[in-house]
C-alpha cells in the first residue's frame, strides 16, 4: 500500500524534450510531443505515482514534486479467496506473508490479490498496488514473477527504460555452474526458498 | 580514554539530508559524551595513509605507485576509457580520498597511453542525484572535462548474455573501449555479501540495472545472489571491455594504501583477507554489547525503512561511526531473527 501525496510538475521554460522523464517513468504517466522547436509535456495526474523517478533524473531539474490530494494504491486481499492467493503465491515461489516491497510494506499476497483482479502488466501492478513506486530498485523482480506465474505476457514499450525483463531464479541456475562454484551455495540457498515458501501460513 | 568527544565532520549539503543551518547540535555535544578511539580498543590496527598530515597527496602517491605495476595493453590509441566508481566511496573520510584516487587513475592513463578520453561514470543507490552531488562537491566534473556523470539503476539498461542468462548493466557505464573498475575495500553490508566476491559486486549492484540489482535482492538468495556480480563480471561483453581494477582499501581508521590489478579476483582474495583481518574484531567487538542507545538524525535511513521498524533499544545492540560517517549497527530486525551488522546510513548525514 502507497499513499501518494505528490505528482509531477514540468517547467516547461526549462525543458528540453529529451523524453528522460517519459523513459523512467514506471506506469508511463508521461508523454513529451514536439512541434517543430516547442515542445510539450503531458503528465497524466491520474496515472502518476508520485515515484519521483522523473524529478530525480530529469538532466534540466524542470520537474518539481508538488502536493496533491492524498490518495492510496492498494488492493484488498481478503476480497479473494484466500486459497487462489496461496496458489499464486507458491506458483511465483514466494510466500504469502513474505515481504516483496519494503517502501510499501507490502507482502506477496497483495501482490497476488492484484493481479486477481485484473491487473496484466507491471504498470498496473503498480498502479494497484503502489509496489515498485517507492525506491524503484528492490521489487522488480517480484513483480515480474508473479505476472510470468499468472501466465500474464507483456510487451516492454519501446525506448522505455522500465521492465527490462524477469531474470533467473535459483531454481533455474544451470547444472554446470551448481557444480563448478560450490562456494555460492546454490543448492542451500534453494532448500532455505523452498522452506520459507512452504511454511504454513499465520494468520 | 578521551574525556571527550572527537568532533564530527560538518555536516554536508544535500537535497537528501538536513539543511547544515538547521543543524544546532550534535549527538557529540549531549551532556556526558565520551568517543572512544578505535585504537584504543584494537592496538594492532593498521597504519593509514589518510587521514595524515601529507593528505590527499598520500593518496596520490599510493594509487601511482601501484597503478605502475598494472599492464596497460589494452588501451589503445584513440580508445575511450570509462572510469567505473560508486557513491560508497564517496562517503568515506568526507570522500576526498576516493575523489584524488579517481583523478590520479585519469591522469596515470592519460601520462601512460594516447587513450582519446577519460570519463568518470559513477554508480549510486537509491538516492538519485547523490552522486552528482559528490562530483559538483569534489569539482570532478571539471576535472574530467564534463565527462563525469552519475548513472541510477532506472537509467538506460544494456542487456548483458552470462552463464545465468541475460542480466542488465546500464548502457553509459559500457560505453567505452575499456573500463576500469574503481572501488573501496571497506567491508559494507557483509551479511548480504559474506565476504564473497565483495571486490565484484558492483557489477551487479552499482553498475547495473534495476533489474540485476532485484536478481540479487528477490531471486538467488543469500549465498548464491553473490553470483549475479561475477557472473557479468566473466561475461565476455565485460572481459571484452575490462582494463584493470584499481581499490581505495580501507580499515575501520582509515584508508591503508591503494592497490590495483589486472587480476580482480587476485586483488578480490586481498580484499577478503584485509577485510576480515581489519574489521573482525571491531565486528565482534560489536557482538557482545549487548544493550545501547543509538542517536540516528536522518532524513533517510534504508534499513528503518526497510524493515517498518525504529531502530530502537530492543533492535540495535550495537553501533559504530566509522571515519567519514558510515553508521554501521548490529541490530535484529525481525524479534527473535538473528543480530547482523550492516551499515544503516551513509553519505548524507
Amino acid at each position: 500500500m502507497k499513499t501518494v501525496n505528490v505528482h509531477a510538475k514540468v517547467n516547461l521554460d526549462l525543458c528540453i524534450g529529451c523524453k528522460t522523464c517519459e523513459r523512467v517513468c514506471p506506469v508511463y504517466a508521461v508523454k513529451v510531443t514536439r512541434e517543430g522547436k516547442k515542445v510539450n509535456v503531458e503528465i497524466d495526474g491520474k496515472i502518476c505515482v508520485g515515484c519521483w523517478n522523473c524529478e530525480q533524473r530529469c538532466p534540466e531539474h524542470a520537474i518539481e514534486m508538488v502536493a496533491c490530494e492524498p490518495y492510496t494504491l492498494s488492493t484488498d486481499v481478503s476480497a479473494f479467496d484466500y486459497e487462489e492467493i496461496k496458489e499464486l503465491c507458491r506458483k511465483a515461489r514466494f510466500h504469502p506473508k513474505q515481504l516483496v516491497c519494503y517502501c510499501t510494506a507490502s507482502r506477496a499476497e497483495e501482490l497476488a490479490a492484484a493481479i486477481l483482479a485484473g491487473a496484466s502488466s507491471p504498470e498496473e501492478v503498480v498502479r494497484a498496488t503502489g509496489i515498485g513506486a517507492g525506491c524503484g530498485i528492490e521489487c522488480n523482480q517480484p513483480i515480474l514473477r508473479f505476472l510470468e506465474a499468472a501466465g500474464k505476457t507483456f510487451e516492454r514499450r519501446k525506448n522505455s527504460y522500465q521492465w527490462y525483463g524477469r531474470t533467473c531464479t535459483v531454481w533455474e541456475i544451470p547444472e554446470e555452474v551448481r557444480s563448478e562454484y560450490p562456494v555460492f551455495r546454490f543448492d542451500g540457498d534453494r532448500e532455505m526458498f523452498e522452506e520459507i515458501i512452504n511454511a504454513p501460513v499465520q494468520k | 580514554m578521551s574525556k571527550g568527544t572527537i568532533s564530527p565532520a560538518p555536516p554536508r549539503v544535500s537535497q537528501y539530508g538536513v539543511d547544515p543551518k538547521y543543524v544546532n547540535m550534535r549527538g557529540a555535544d549531549l551532556d556526558g559524551m565520551t568517543s572512544v578511539g578505535l585504537r584504543e580498543l584494537i592496538p594492532d590496527l593498521p597504519d593509514v595513509i589518510y587521514p595524515s598530515d601529507l593528505g590527499p597527496s598520500a593518496v596520490r602517491s599510493a594509487t601511482e605507485q601501484t597503478l605502475a605495476k598494472v599492464d596497460l595493453s589494452k588501451f589503445k590509441p584513440g580508445s575511450t576509457v570509462n572510469i567505473l566508481a560508486s557513491h560508497h566511496g564517496f562517503t568515506f573520510l568526507r570522500g576526498e580520498p576516493y575523489a584524488e584516487m579517481l583523478r590520479t587513475i585519469k591522469d596515470f592513463v592519460q601520462s601512460e597511453t594516447d587513450v582519446k578520453e577519460v570519463r568518470l561514470r559513477a554508480g549510486l543507490g537509491m538516492r538519485f542525484r547523490e552522486t552528482e552531488e559528490y562530483i559538483k562537491s569534489h569539482g570532478l566534473d571539471d576535472y574530467f572535462n564534463g565527462k563525469a556523470l552519475g548513472v541510477a539503476p532506472v537509467d538506460e539498461g544494456l542487456p548483458i548474455d552470462t552463464r545465468i542468462g541475460t542480466l542488465y548493466g546500464l548502457r553509459k557505464m559500457y560505453d567505452a573501449d575499456v573500463i576500469i573498475h574503481a572501488h573501496n575495500s571497506d567491508v559494507r553490508e557483509v551479511h548480504f555479501h559474506r565476504q564473497v566476491d565483495r571486490a565484484v559486486k558492483p557489477f551487479g549492484m552499482s553498475y547495473a540495472r534495476t533489474e540485476t540489482r532485484s536478481t540479487y535482492h528477490w531471486n538467488l538468495g543469500p549465498r548464491a545472489a553473490n553470483f549475479v556480480a561475477r557472473s557479468i563480471f566473466d561475461s565476455d561483453f565485460v572481459q571484452q571491455k575490462y582494463g584493470f581494477s584499481c581499490f581505495m582499501i580501507m580499515s575501520p581508521v582509515g584508508a591503508i594504501t591503494v592497490d590495483a590489478d589486472n587480476d580482480l579476483y587476485a586483488l578480490n582474495d586481498r580484499v577478503t583477507v584485509g577485510g576480515m583481518k581489519n574489521y573482525g574484531k571491531i565486528i565482534t567487538l560489536m557482538g557482545a554489547i549487548d544493550e545501547c542507545i543509538v542517536i540516528l538524525a536522518l532524513r533517510c535511513c534504508v534499513w528503518v525503512k526497510a524493515f517498518c521498524m525504529p531502530l530502537s533499544r530492543r533492535s540495535v545492540s550495537g553501533m559504530w561511526v566509522c571515519p567519514g560517517g558510515t553508521i554501521y549497527a548490529r541490530h535484529r530486525p525481525f524479534s527473535n531473527g538473528p543480530w547482523l551488522v550492516s551499515a544503516v546510513a551513509c553519505g548524507a548525514l
